[in-house]
């Protein structure tokens, strides 16, 4: 007898999602799903619009990586204007999107992913959260609190506000950096770079105990994607585009981002509201690929700093092309915080970073614009048109979590058919079925961590609808 | 003042810390959309006593949701002091809760209830500050800037209460 498995919801931040997994006679997992159930409507509701209330705008559509949305908005706006932004405000960018990849980093391991890192898939789900983290190892508790705070503190002090900070406008930055900021900035970084060293150790010592995890968890080969600068680091601001195998080799590169409708497809599935981007040279859906961390580390061929080049090296020598499973986003997003704690300190020691003009004005002079730079969870593409009078006819935007849709369904049916059998469901076994997609980090996930119970609810049905099992909240 | 996301500051002199992450020995914490009608009411408890305190060594925070990093800052401080808006009660009633550690957390680890917020700090630095939570019942949260009459008329009050209860907390107290 067949059966489908729903898991209803698995989020209720940037859309709410369930999955559903299908089951064949033998009860073993046939197909999975990744849907995504709410349409947030941004690309339309921004349309009649001025452009350069964009920035501001695009910033609402996440919380946690409002700082992405910001400056991607932005550099769609100064393609529109056609300027090219004085030196110091593209470093000054620079360093808050570093501290952005840093503080959504920190969330996604420390508070989110730490729980199973540390305590386990099959701990009591009452303790897997911060708080549960916090009393089984105060120390690296209180390194994710710190680390968080540090990249946030630096959205503060450059931006005004923590979450949806202004100041990154079309055009530049509103302020210069005043010598106080830079040296208040540069005296919190040897303590962050500490808890991130610490942290690195440890975790490569813990990663040894999750062999099944990293064999299992969306380890398959695929196209990687991401910005790419002088032609060998992560371009976390800018860069060309490059596409990698999972043997490393490249296979496009030097692609322009704003000629991405040349080589990237978007598909829409009837299941889901989340797009479905693939790499049109290879059509769909073979033109999967990975964006984010893992894909990062893998398409560079150094980060580009002392410390963190030494861990890249490290990582990149865990297999003998890419690093293919799913499980090392973890690992890769500590790196890039080490890379980004690095980056942000060699910035500050710029002497162009205290320059005071940090604006370039112009009129309308494209009434069309894209910009591109990679979030914390990938490639992040806005794409803006607009009449004489300045005013939005049409948006689209390429959100890093849709990058990765494909290869999260693919994830999702890999670790079911290893973990999901029968009809009875256990925690530990759902458990990993949310971990998978916890690895990618996509937005959504971090309303998959309840303190004291779960934020999802698994129920077990047969093809006549009756309910067999049931786990989670009733 | 704007009217949204995080400000802190601290009261003495003046000094806009918007952009300085500074521990003090008393916090102020209101918290609460200000363009929710009534649910912005914690910030104009905190905007009232900030003009009022002077020399009292005391970070008026005002956010959106409490959220775990603020933990962090309780490792100097010896009393915390929380406002928020409530659905329970009479509109325009508020009340006062001595807060313990151990307290009810909330279901998503990055938006703690203030009992969680203590919690983890007692975790993470083996101790919790004195804590107080100051609730205002209101009876509007739609869309706007404007309170009900109900609870436009308990500001007063309420104000100077936590005024009162921070005046004998830093009685005594250096300020730097």
């Amino acid at each position: 007898m067949t059966r489908t498995i729903v898991i209803d919801p698995v989020t209720r931040l940037e859309g709410h999602a369930k999955i559903t997994l299908q089951t064949n006679e033998q009860g073993e997992v046939e197909s999975a799903r990744f849907h995504v159930t709410q349409l947030r409507g941004f690309e339309k509701f921004c349309e009649g619009r001025p452009f350069y209330e964009m920035p501001t705008l695009m910033s609402r559509i996440c919380g946690i990586c409002p700082v992405s949305h910001l400056i991607t908005s932005a550099k769609a706006c100064d393609a529109i204007l056609a300027v090219r932004i004085p030196p110091a405000a593209a470093k000054l960018r620079r360093i808050l999107n570093l501290a952005q990849i840093i503080q959504s980093h920190a969330l996604s391991f420390f508070y989110l992913s730490a729980p199973d890192l540390l305590l386990g898939m099959e701990a009591d789900p009452a303790d897997r959260n911060l708080f549960g983290v916090v009393r089984a190892n105060p120390e690296l508790g209180r390194g994710g609190v710190r680390l968080r705070q540090f990249g946030q503190q630096i959205i503060q002090i450059l931006g005004g506000k923590k979450i949806h900070p202004g100041w990154v406008i079309p055009g530049g930055v509103s302020e210069a950096l005043s010598i106080e900021k830079r040296d208040q900035i540069l005296g919190m970084i040897p303590e962050a770079l500490s808890i991130t060293q610490k942290t690195l150790r440890w975790f490569k010592i813990k990663f040894e105990s999750f062999r099944e995890e990293i064999r299992t968890f969306a380890n398959f080969p695929s196209l990687f994607m991401g910005l790419v600068t002088g032609t060998e680091r992560p371009g976390y601001y800018e860069g060309k585009i490059r596409f990698t195998d999972s043997t490393g080799k490249i296979v496009a590169d030097n692609l322009d981002p704003a000629k991405y409708p040349e080589f990237m497809g978007e598909e829409v599935e009837p299941s889901t509201f989340l797009k479905s981007p693939y790499y049109k040279p290879r059509g769909y859906p073979d033109g999967i690929y990975r964006v984010g961390p893992l894909a990062r580390l893998n398409l560079s061929e150094r980060c580009g700093t002392p410390l963190a080049d030494q861990e890249w090296a490290e990582f990149r020598s865990l297999e003998r092309g890419a690093v293919l499973s799913s499980f090392h986003y973890h690992y890769a997003r500590l790196i890039e915080i080490l890379h980004a704690i690095e980056r942000i300190h060699a910035l500050l020691e710029d002497s162009e970073i205290l320059g005071t003009q940090v604006r370039a004005s112009a009129s309308i002079n494209n009434e069309e614009g894209i910009g591109a730079s990679e979030a914390p969870r990938g490639t992040l593409f806005h794409h803006y048109r607009v009449n004489e009078q300045g005013l939005i006819t049409w948006a689209n935007l390429i959100i890093a979590t849709g990058h990765n849709n494909l290869a999260m369904n693919r994830g999702l049916l890999q670790v079911a058919r290893h973990y999901v059998h029968g009809e009875k469901l256990t925690d530990g076994m759902l458990n990993r079925v949310e971990a998978v997609i916890r690895a990618f980090d996509p937005c959504l996930s971090c309303s998959t961590h309840a303190a004291g119970q779960m934020a999802i609810h698994v129920r077990l049905i047969n093809p006549a609808g009756e309910l067999l099992d049931q786990v989670g909240r009733p | 003042m704007n009217r949204e996301g995080n400000q802190e500051s601290i009261a003495r002199g003046n000094r806009d810390s918007a952009t300085l992450e500074h521990h003090a020995p008393i916090l102020l914490i209101g918290y609460g959309n200000p363009l929710r009608a009534d649910d912005g009411i914690s910030w104009a408890v905190t905007g009232e006593i900030r003009a009022r305190l002077g020399a009292l060594p005391v970070k008026v925070i005002e956010c959106l949701q409490l959220y775990p990093e603020m933990a962090d800052q309780f490792r100097d401080a010896s009393l915390v002091v929380f406002v928020d808006a409530a659905v329970e009660g009479s509109p325009g009633e508020w009340r006062h809760h001595r807060l313990r550690s151990g307290g009810y957390i909330s279901a998503f680890s990055h938006s703690p209830t203030p009992a969680g917020l203590l919690a983890l700090a007692a975790d993470l630095y083996g101790a919790a500050p004195e804590a107080h939570l100051f609730t205002v019942c209101g009876s509007s949260f739609e869309y706007g800037a404007c309170f009900s009459p109900e609870v436009a008329s308990a500001l007063p009050s309420v104000v100077a209460e936590i005024e009162n209860l921070l005046r004998t907390a830093g009685r005594g107290m250096p300020v730097d």
